[in-house]
């Protein structure tokens, strides 16, 4: 009995060890633990026996069933896990891309613009808009740079039909802000399109941007002009930046400096700088004997191209779709 | 200008190295173009050996070499019997597409039939300085092929220098070599005397009648016999060629090498040809007529200046020289000119004759009228007498008219100023020292005395200048500014600008940058204000020549050319200004625009078939509103402005003020081919207006705690009303139906109480038009949401709103409900 009993064990354990499939483990299942089952015939064993016989054999029975079920359960468990080794069709991708619209892009031209002019707001520079269609006064003449003065070549004006000119350097607001906010102290700063007949080439478009800025104090210097200049360089080009003042020459500022900016190894001429002529401040209404500053302009479209590495000018102004996402 | 070092190094008291040299230059303030150090930028020139040499042609000018350039490879170059060369000679050869350091190419050229394929290069040609006859010759074999670098020692460097407009002082070598001495503390070598022998009167007598000494500050003149009109020697030949100057004979020479030197142009006219013995300064009248040296004729419609003897103009005044005037090779006498013009008259003269010279260039920036004499002229009065040359003599005294004398001005310094000004201190010896580098003198009380050559300066701040040149820029330390704190900040329009950009590109749109000058027709179109348009009188393309109106129509450029390279769905942006004037007042007025269309959402990878259409458009405008607190926005038909289509376009009005437009753009009337192939809208809006009617910051309506009902009602209305009229008939139907409300008992409240529900929107969540609504009509279905604050409504008492409202719809517009 207890031979046979160890022999139905063995037979369960190696039928439920060659189960190679859920279904065949079933079989199995049924057919020692099911309603007409092996363990069921050996159960119908117990009517004939004595109580503590019963007792025993029912102990005995016990041990085969859990034998057998545990056996099951492990069996069970590894089937399914092979089983379910396969792709499980509920589950996400989550590599694949959201769904979304495509994002939009700021012109490099304006996110530099903003970018400097925040920088600038934070040392203590007002923000307006000046006319780009300009008086020939504005643009020149209170600039200390009359009719008959050679610097006018450097501009190649563009005039309109009624006489006025578009500005050629956004340094035309200069004498407007000294007159529109009165007597220093004075942070003043304007940004946007210039206008020159130059030909267009990778360097050279007739229409540019330009950002420019004056501080008048009385005791605003030219060390203080270095100062700021570094404070916004260091912001766009990081802490180590190092600068090149060399002199140069500007109708409207004495001491003039151009500025250079150390890129990747290289000077790159950035913006040109200076203090206020007395002249110009006269004119801006600005007593010079009183008061001084400086005065610093610098081209945006040359900033932008140095910062992203665009080669040609007039990519920015083609505004093609594969240039635009870049940035 | 082109400067060539070996050539600086003749006016420098002492040697540096190169590097030193060029260094210089921009410490001091030139700004250098560009440098070529020779020995490196004439790698390409090799040595060839000339095989065979044959006369070509009968005039005995051109000569056929074959010359060997590398073992075994002969080229053919035809050159000038100018400079001889000979058979066996090895000589610096540029074969056919070198670049020279002056920036000139060597073209393949054709002479007589004969294809020349180099040149021999002479050293002024090749920038270099020549050390002996001009021609540098090897009869070594073995350079043959070699590189010009490497057997000829080059230390000279091509700096082609820009001198700025305020400095014509620095347009010659001397002015040039003092600011460099100045900075590498050297002295400025001069290569004469500036003292004036007084010559005895001697032979012929020229009498100058100067008439406006205002444009003629001075005029110096003299005659020289016995001149030997012929080729200039190598030095001086090589001279002019690096600064990209002519050779053209041995007086021409002079006056230009001299103008090169000093900055002061000069003039040596034939003597023989004028009449009178005398010159006159004058205008030109108008009857008269001029050849000049480059064979073109000015008569006298603008009265220029001119330089005339007792007869007739024999010359542009700082100009250009006379034809009949000239120095040839047969002339015997010349009379030498200096003179110095007024620079605006001479501007004037140039810019209105369209001539500008390396002498106008200038006279228009500013001569010095005392260097001219002691300095220029005296210098080549030396040169014309020297035997090397032309071997002249004087025949008369200087006849020298210089009515009133140019004195130094004088500037009384504070080094107290000066440091202010800098921001570092300065000393008055610091000054002193400076400016006396640059020949200025002082006296005790730091009073500084400016030579004359020094035009710019008109103000101290220069001298200020000088002083930081001098100590050199970097000298100054920044400091932190210390000033009266001022406060930082955007102005309101470029901060709405700011929120405008974040938002559009938050929704998808490309930001663009498209120029505002462009063709009339499409600066024109879209417009929606009146305003007369602003032309440039001197465009440069016909692409430029018009102010634009409107941001739309260059959008719609940019969409055509995204489409030419493929693109199906656009959304571009850009906030700029527009342009028009009204009663000569410009109005600058700051605009958004924007151009959409194609797929709604173009990168959904999971298919989506919808296209922006009218209402999406609008959707983006009203949305972008929103986010900048603008309310009570109506949109209204209206003519449309050209460029949109009529059916598909809608005014956007604040109240009665008018604050953009938003239309289906007609590709068509633009004139423009459509390549998009998608239904495009375009929008417009005007930031100033907007700034104007924007919402100041939102107060707290509290929150509702009492359910909200929603009701939608389905009405077939007739086809020809708009929505915006059924949707207000609604809202003033629904207040009064609150008026009419009997409320239902509550448990909660046995007290009489009233309720006040409130619409808190009506939305139109369906519309259809179709056969089973007839064909005048549309079925509308609107849905609305009400709620009373502090009781939620029964259902009976919703439904006595709606009863009501919709009763009050159909008799108002016949409305049935379906």
């Amino acid at each position: 009995m207890s031979d046979q009993n160890d022999e139905l064990v063995e037979d369960a354990l190696k039928s439920i060890a060659a189960a190679e499939t859920l279904s065949e483990l079933d079989e199995v299942r049924v057919q020692y633990l099911g309603k007409k089952g092996k363990l069921k015939s050996l159960q119908a064993e117990l009517k004939s026996l004595s109580p503590e016989e019963k007792r025993e054999f029912g102990k005995k029975l016990n041990g085969i069933k859990q034998s057998i079920q545990g056996a099951l359960a492990e069996k069970k468990t590894a089937l399914e896990a092979s089983e379910n080794s396969g792709p499980d069709l509920e589950a996400i991708d989550v590599t694949l891309p959201g769904v979304c619209a495509l994002p939009g892009h700021r012109h490099p031209l304006t996110t530099t613009m903003e970018e400097v002019k925040a920088i600038l707001v934070g040392l203590g520079f007002r923000y307006d808009d000046y006319p780009e269609v300009e008086s020939e006064y504005y643009n020149f003449d209170a600039l200390n740079t009359p009719d008959w003065h050679p610097a006018r070549d450097m501009h190649d004006s563009f005039y309109t039909t009624a006489g006025n000119v578009l500005r050629t350097h956004t340094s035309a607001f200069q004498t407007r802000a000294m007159k529109n906010f009165g007597p220093p102290p004075l942070r003043a700063m304007t940004s946007g399109r210039c206008y020159r007949r130059d030909e267009i080439d990778a360097s050279h478009f007739p229409i540019f941007h330009q950002l420019d800025v004056i501080a008048i104090d009385q005791n605003i210097s030219f060390a203080d002009l270095k100062w700021v200049l570094y404070q916004l360089a260091s912001a766009l080009f990081g802490e180590d930046v190092q600068l090149r003042f060399r002199p140069s020459y500007f109708p409207f500022t004495t001491p003039s400096a151009e500025v250079d900016v150390m890129f990747n190894g290289k000077w790159l001429e950035i913006l040109g700088a200076g203090m206020i002529r007395p002249e110009v401040l006269q004119a801006g209404g600005v007593d010079s004997e009183k008061w001084q500053g400086f005065a610093f302009g610098l081209g945006l479209d040359r900033m932008a191209m140095i910062r992203h590495g665009i080669t040609d000018i007039r990519l920015m102004y083609e505004n093609e779709e594969a240039f635009l996402r870049q940035f | 200008m082109h400067i060539n070092t070996g050539w600086l190094r003749d006016y420098l008291s002492a040697d540096c190295k190169e590097s030193e040299l060029l260094d210089a230059f921009m410490t001091v303030g030139l700004e250098v173009e560009e440098e070529h150090d020779l020995s490196h930028a004439l790698e390409p020139i090799r040595i060839g050996f000339i095989r065979e040499k044959k006369a070509l042609g009968d005039a005995g000018k051109l000569y056929e070499c074959q010359i060997e350039i590398q073992k075994g490879k002969l080229i053919t170059v035809v050159c000038a019997s100018e400079h001889p060369v000979e058979l066996g000679w090895g000589i610096p050869v540029a074969t056919a597409g070198t670049k020279l350091p002056s920036g000139a190419l060597i073209a393949e050229g054709n002479f007589k039939g004969i294809r020349s394929e180099g040149m021999i290069c002479l050293d002024g040609e090749m920038g270099l300085i020549a050390r002996s006859s001009g021609l540098q010759v090897f009869k070594d074999e073995a350079a043959l092929g070699e590189s010009l670098s490497s057997v000829s020692s080059i230390q000279e460097s091509l700096v082609e220098v820009s001198v700025l407009p305020n400095r014509p002082d620095c347009l010659g070598m001397i002015g040039v070599a003092r600011e460099v001495a100045a900075v590498l503390d050297m002295e400025l070598k001069y290569p004469s005397s500036r003292e004036m022998n007084a010559s005895a009167q001697q032979g012929e007598t020229v009498a100058v009648e100067i008439d406006d000494a205002s444009l003629c500050t001075r005029y110096a003149c003299q005659v020289f016999d016995g001149v030997q009109v012929r080729s200039s020697p190598h030095w001086l030949k090589s001279r002019l060629q690096t600064a990209g100057l002519r050779p053209i004979n041995n007086v021409v020479d002079i006056t230009n090498f001299v103008m090169l030197e000093w900055g002061q142009p000069l003039h040596a006219f034939d003597f023989d040809a004028l009449k009178g013995n005398r010159i006159e300064v004058r205008r030109m009248s108008s009857a008269e007529k001029l050849k000049l040296l480059d064979e073109s004729e000015v008569d006298g419609t603008h009265q220029p200046l001119v330089i005339a003897d007792a007869e007739k103009p024999i010359a542009l005044a700082g100009i250009m020289g006379g034809w009949d005037s000239q120095t040839t090779a047969d002339s015997k006498r010349i009379l030498l000119e200096a003179a110095c013009f007024d620079p605006v008259c001479i501007r004037t003269s140039s810019r209105k004759l369209r001539i500008s010279t390396d002498s106008s260039y200038r006279f228009e920036r500013g001569t010095d009228p005392n260097d001219m004499l002691s300095g220029a002229f005296n210098r080549a009065s030396e040169l014309l007498q020297d035997v090397e040359l032309s071997g002249a003599k004087p025949a008369s005294g200087i006849t020298d008219s210089y009515p009133n004398v140019r004195q130094r001005t004088t500037f009384a310094l504070s080094s107290k100023r000066f440091s202010k000004l800098l921001g570092t201190d300065i000393s008055d010896r610091q000054i002193e020292e400076c400016l006396t580098k640059l020949e200025m003198t002082h006296d005790d009380n730091l009073t500084i005395s400016v030579p004359t050559w020094r035009v710019d300066v008109n103000n101290e701040v220069v001298l200020a200048e000088d002083v930081a040149r001098l100590l050199r820029y970097d000298s100054i330390k920044m400091k932190p500014m210390v000033a009266t704190t001022t406060k930082g900040r955007v102005s309101e329009t470029d901060g709405l600008r700011t929120k405008i950009g974040s938002f559009l590109t938050s929704n998808g749109f490309l930001e663009c940058r498209t120029p505002p000058l462009t063709t009339e027709q499409i600066a024109l179109s879209f417009s929606q204000w009146q305003g007369e348009s602003i032309q440039v009188q001197n465009p440069i393309s016909k692409e430029m020549t018009t102010l634009r109106q409107s941001l739309v129509g260059s959008l719609v450029e940019v969409v055509e050319r995204n489409a030419r390279r493929g693109a199906s769905s656009f959304r571009f942006f850009e906030v700029d200004r527009t342009f028009r004037s009204n009663d000569n007042e410009i109005d600058e007025r700051w605009m958004i625009g924007g151009v959409v269309g194609g797929a709604v959402n173009d990168s959904a990878w999971i298919a989506s078939e919808k296209e922006i259409d009218f209402l999406r458009a609008k959707g983006l405008v009203q949305n972008l509103l929103a986010h900048l607190s603008v309310e009570g926005i109506t949109y209204e038909s209206d003519s449309a402005a050209k460029g949109y289509r009529g059916e598909e376009y809608a005014v956007i009005k604040h109240g009665s003020q008018r604050i953009g437009a938003l239309g289906r753009i007609d590709l068509n009337a633009l004139g423009i081919k459509d390549r998009a192939r998608v239904t495009l809208y375009g929008m417009e809006l005007d930031i100033s207006t907007l700034m104007t009617v924007k919402s100041p910051a939102k107060i707290f309506a509290g929150l509702a705690r009492t359910q909200v009902v929603a009701r939608d009602i389905s009405i077939v209305v007739p086809i020809g009303l708009r929505y915006a009229e059924i949707a207000k008939s609604l809202e003033n139907a629904f207040e009064a139906a609150v008026s009419n409300l009997e409320a239902e008992p509550r448990k909660e409240t046995d007290s009489s109480f009233s309720l006040q529900p409130k619409l808190e929107s009506v939305i139109c969540i369906d519309t259809f038009v179709g056969e089973s609504v007839g064909a005048d009509a549309k079925s509308l279905t609107i849905r609305m949401l009400f709620r009373d604050e502090t009781y939620s409504l029964t259902s009976g008492e919703a439904q006595q709103l709606m009863d009501y409202v919709v009763s009050q719809l159909h008799s108002e517009h016949g409305v049935v409900q379906r």
